[in-house]
């Protein structure tokens, strides 16, 4: 029998002017994604930073002009650029393609970027630990909901309710047993109940280490 | 340094594909190493490789190019394992491969990595302790162990935990090593191949055939962590031994010092009895600074003597191998070689070089360049050691990964490149630096110094959990600076209280060396300290824990397991073992809980988890039975550290002055009461031919209720070792025990008055007069067996067996504190055992046990008594 303290977590987003750093080395925890494609252009101050959902993982959603270019940067310069490791790329989206990394101001004509082939609402996952990118179609960001309740095996099918601490986060102290755990919206399952679930399958998080993850809405027969 | 070369066919779609593979076995340390795996232990699916390297080790390979890596990379060395017995089947969709430890599921034609991250293309699914446990690519683990990290550069307190890389295992169950050149590690390097190179004469760097292709190793070893960290070195390498005399006491702090203070710090180590085999140089050496106050030679990287310091260094440093010291000098290299600082050495170089890097004023530093690098070495290493430096402190602090060559991280590659070459160009010793973790495959080239971490106790109390932890990677010989590096409040600069704790606390670490930083208020001579007597006790402790550390220091090669291991490495199952972050294991035998708060009145009060088994507290002679949580009181003087029942651990006397000298006489320190087996390990110090020439002495302890018996087995010796003493006398400190009815050694009875007791402490000393190391020496300590011995009870008190309650009956005749009752078999096989405490009268129900003779043994309150009875 362990307690676990699940957390649900309400980030606020803020604008942090992140100093210049000119090391060689590639970052983990910050990336941004730039180009006319995107409404920025080739601004690399206002490149869009794009969400972190796991170490070295980023999210982005949004609108992408057809056969317009845009690329990634590891900071908001033109210095540390996160590049398709191939040229003149028309995205698919059932394809995932190599990335390359350059610290360089001078590219020596590897400066090879993406084109979405028509104009759409998609979403982009990068991975910076394996150096590749795909492209999907844009997925619905679950709505915080203004009640939250825990479910599932490991807390005997009950349902109980996260008190919202702050209005920014949902905490309680509950003993588990082996088992899953998912969040739902309403006291008792019913046709409108929302599940949500991490976006890792099968992510363990016993011995009472915390783990930080994007939700997303799982099918019912997900539970 | 071998080459081979080795040829391999491989069937791979159909087409028979012959490689060619130039193999390198440079890696000193690791000669029999071979990057290429068995074929008949790699499966190929199309554009993915899976090569099983052991029941619980898979690697993954995926490459669009189907180019595959047969070349040791940055972390792994060694794929030519024996191979495990694994099935491999297939359907139309996936390819299955199990093992007895593993499932993994491929689907054919597929990359295994998705995005977003999921079990869609590549699955493996192991048994974790009774749950099945599903891994993919990409899926993250929050109960990863940890590993270590770069540096404790601005360690405050626990600041650098969330910088702490992951390690191989977790309570996971699985880890994964992630040595595709595309997967940074933590400074933003890359795991490049390498490649044995003719003009550097060991591996170099080269490009991955294919940088884009996954190379990951999946380790599901579940809670085994012992041998998830023995087969990483299988792969990784081994963690090489360093010399012996690393691991004595290294005086090193950071001072404008001259010749002269040199020499009289080491008087006044030996005026104050303060052994010692390492003097440090830190970078005032060499010219540095403002170039006004250098004779226009300053700067940050220094090649030349600072001869307004140092006049005469030929003859400094002759003055200090004289008093038995090694020479470390510290280097700052980034900077390069600039003619201001070094003209010699800047035109010999650029001679060498024909000018081929940097300006008429600086070579940039290109260690990336063999040239370069052979220039280097032979201009510059080669003349100074020539001079009489031991061995290099590198301390690269700049551009974590090279300007040049995209990815080459600058601490692995210093590493590499300074280990190897003192191993190819000084064969006469054991290659050794001082440096930083540059990533996985570091623990190849010990040893590690920790940086500039903040005086202050929250800081100290990160780093029990630090140096255990960086274990998980096989980095065991991290070195702190004992008192802290540089200070925030000046109150700590100096506290006494906090460098004893620290001091004692490096007693039991892999490198004891007390360091600060160039700042007049921070004293680290110990002499000068007003609680220099507890220091000096710490720094003889350190002297007497030789045999054993060096012994561990081995057991780290053999087996993979450093000296300073995290308690869940014998206790996986246990929630305390992990919570209780603070304690660790200092080698097979010694628990260590080092206090790192400040004291109250000059005691200091710690709660101690003791694990399953029984320990003795060495400061504070006391007898703990295991599991428990104690909260103990330790004065200043006493330290933390507890000897585990049954252990036998050789300690040198104090007569040793460098670790490097062998006594005549050896403290063989045991805890009486329970089984066990150590040994002694020597060899000739400082060769780099260890694996082959070596010497071991087995220890082992048994015990019954009649009686203890140590033996030490006849020394046991493998190639050449030089300078071993031919014979020995030893002390036997036998603690937790009774008042002996006999001692035996050597098949004689020895008289009262040739061994000590002492009842207060329940200790026993026993002397054996020298005795050819080629003979086995065996003690018997005889208990009392039969009647009531050593027994002040009350006349009042008896001892009786009710056979029709199947009780044990015991009366004392008066309240007793503390109870321990035994009951064995006339043969002396141990039945129970039973505890009690503020009794004064005992029944036991012993229905469970068999009918049969029995001894039954009470220990109350020091007073021992031992019956028979029958059941």
């Amino acid at each position: 029998m362990k307690r676990v303290l699940l957390t649900l977590v309400v980030m606020m987003t803020m604008s942090l002017v992140k100093s210049q750093d000119l090391s060689n080395s590639i970052e983990y925890s910050q990336l941004f994604i730039v180009g006319p494609a995107t409404t920025v252009g080739w601004s690399d101050a206002n490149a869009l930073e794009m969400d972190k959902v796991n170490d070295g993982v980023f999210k982005w959603q949004g609108k992408l002009k057809g056969n317009e270019e845009f690329k990634f940067l590891n900071t908001r310069s033109w210095y540390k650029n996160v590049l398709s490791a191939v040229p003149d790329v028309i995205v698919d989206l059932s394809k995932t393609y190599n990335l390359d990394f350059y610290a360089a101001w001078d590219l020596n004509g590897k400066d090879w970027k993406f084109k979405m082939p028509r104009t759409g609402n998609y979403c982009i996952i990068v991975d910076l630990r394996n150096m590749k990118m795909s492209v999907l179609e844009k997925i619905e960001e679950p709505q915080c909901p203004s009640k939250l309740y825990v479910t599932g095996s490991a807390v005997d099918n009950q349902i109980i309710e996260l008190p919202d601490k702050y209005g920014v986060e949902f905490k309680k102290s509950i003993t588990c047993t082996p088992g899953n755990i998912l969040l739902i919206n309403t006291p008792s399952i019913t046709e409108n109940t929302v599940f949500y679930g991490p976006m890792y399958e099968d992510v363990d998080l016993t011995f009472g280490k915390g783990f930080d993850s994007g939700l997303v809405v799982v099918s019912k027969e997900a539970r | 340094m071998n080459k081979k070369f080795s040829f391999l066919a491989l069937n791979h779609g159909g087409l028979l594909v012959a490689l060619l593979t130039v193999l390198s076995t440079g890696l000193w340390a690791n000669a029999q190493s071979n990057p290429v795996a068995n074929p008949d232990a790699m499966v190929i699916s199309g554009n993915a490789r899976f090569t099983v390297l052991t029941p619980e080790m898979v690697r993954i390979e995926y490459s669009d190019k189907a180019q595959f890596e047969d070349r040791a990379t940055f972390a792994i060395i060694n794929r030519n394992l024996d191979i495990p017995t694994f099935e491999k089947s297939e359907d139309s969709e996936f390819l299955y491969i199990n093992t007895d430890k593993l499932s993994l599921k491929y689907r054919k034609g597929s990359d295994p990595v998705t995005l977003p991250a999921s079990a869609r293309n590549l699955s493996i699914t192991i048994n974790n302790n009774g749950r099945e446990v599903l891994w993919y690519p990409g899926k993250p683990d929050p109960l990863n162990l940890k590993g270590t990290c770069r540096t404790l550069d601005g360690s405050n307190g626990d600041n650098k935990r969330s910088e702490l890389e992951n390690g191989l295992i977790s309570r996971s169950g699985w880890s994964v090593i992630e040595d595709s050149w595309t997967t940074a590690r933590p400074d933003g390097s890359r795991s490049f191949a390498l490649q044995f190179n003719e003009e550097i004469g060991f591996d170099w760097w080269a490009e991955r055939d294919d940088p884009h292709a996954l190379d990951i190793y999946f380790l599901g070893y579940g809670n085994n962590y012992k041998k998830a960290l023995a087969d990483f070195t299988k792969i990784a390498g081994k963690i090489p031994m360093p010399p012996a005399f690393v691991f004595g006491y290294w005086y090193s702090k950071y001072a404008s010092y001259t010749s002269d203070d040199y020499r009289n710090i080491m008087s006044d180590l030996d005026k104050n009895d303060i052994p010692c085999d390492v003097m440090i140089l830190d970078m005032d050496w060499h010219w540095n600074g403002d170039p006004s106050d250098s004779n226009g030679r300053g700067g940050w990287t220094g090649w030349s003597w600072n001869t307004k310091l140092i006049p005469d260094p030929k003859g400094l440093l002759s003055d200090i191998h004289s008093k038995n010291f090694k020479i470390g000098l510290n280097l700052h290299p980034a900077d390069g070689i600039t003619k201001s600082e070094s003209p010699e050495y800047f035109a010999q170089m650029n001679a060498s070089l024909n000018g081929k890097y940097g300006d008429s004023n600086n070579i940039p530093w290109m260690l990336d360049n063999t040239d370069f690098t052979k220039a280097f070495t032979s201009t510059i290493l080669r003349d100074h050691e020539s001079e009489g430096v031991d061995f290099w402190w590198l301390d690269w602090q700049q551009h974590l990964t090279s300007p040049y060559t995209n990815g080459l991280g600058q601490t692995y590659w210093c590493n590499h490149v300074f280990f190897n070459d003192m191993a190819k160009n000084r064969p006469d010793v054991r290659p050794l630096i001082f440096h930083r973790w540059g990533g996985l495959g570091s623990h190849r080239y010990q040893i590690g110094f920790s940086g500039d971490a903040l005086i202050n106790f929250p800081t100290l109390a990160f780093q029990p959990y630090f140096t255990a932890t960086a274990s998980n990677v096989g980095y065991g010989y991290w070195g702190h600076d004992l008192g802290g590096h540089a200070w925030t409040d000046e109150m700590n600069a100096n506290n006494p209280d906090l460098v004893l704790r620290w001091l004692q606390f490096g007693v039991f670490t892999p490198i004891f060396r007390t360091h600060a930083t160039k700042d007049s208020r921070i004293e680290r001579q110990i002499w000068k300290f007003s609680n220099f007597p507890t220091m000096l006790e710490a720094v003889k402790l350190r002297y007497a824990l030789f045999p054993y550390i060096y012994t561990m220091a081995r057991e780290a090669y053999d087996t993979g397991i450093s000296i300073c291991r995290p308690l869940y490495y014998n206790y996986p199952e246990i929630e305390e073992a992990y919570a209780y972050e603070g304690e660790y294991m200092f080698g097979n035998d010694i628990l260590v809980a080092p206090i790192a708060e400040a004291s109250s009145n000059g005691q200091s009060t710690k709660e101690i988890w003791f694990p399953e088994g029984n320990w003795w507290s060495a400061s504070t002679n006391e007898f703990i039975e295991g599991p428990c949580v104690k909260i103990m009181s330790f004065t200043q003087e006493q330290i933390p550290y507890f000897f585990k029942q049954g252990a036998m651990i050789p300690f040198n006397p104090e007569s040793v002055k460098n670790v490097t000298l062998r006594p005549d006489r050896l403290i063989i320190n045991v805890v009486a009461g329970s089984n066990g087996e150590s040994s002694v390990y020597e060899d000739n110090g400082d060769d780099s031919d260890y694996a082959a020439n070596y010497a071991t002495t087995k220890l082992t302890s048994s015990s019954n209720a009649n009686m203890d018996e140590f033996v030490i087995a006849p020394r046991e010796v493998v190639g050449n070792v030089y300078g071993l003493k031919d014979a020995r006398s030893y002390t036997f400190r036998i603690y937790n025990c009774d008042s002996p009815e006999s001692v035996i050694v050597a098949d004689a009875t020895v008289s009262p008055e040739e061994y000590e007791y002492n009842s207060k402490t329940r200790t026993l000393v026993v002397n054996v007069s020298p005795t050819d190391c080629r003979s086995e020496v065996r003690i018997i300590v005889n208990h009392p067996t039969s009647g009531i011995a050593d027994v002040k009870a009350d006349e009042n008190g008896y001892f009786k067996y009710n056979s029709d309650t199947d009780c044990l009956e015991v009366y004392f005749g008066k309240q007793m504190d503390l109870v321990d009752m035994s009951l064995c078999s006339l043969t002396g096989q141990m039945y129970a055992k039973y505890r009690y405490s503020n009794v004064n009268a005992i029944c036991e129900n012993i229905s469970t046990l068999p009918s049969q003779f029995y001894l039954c043994r009470i220990v109350a309150d020091n007073s021992v008594m031992s019956n028979k009875f029958k059941k």
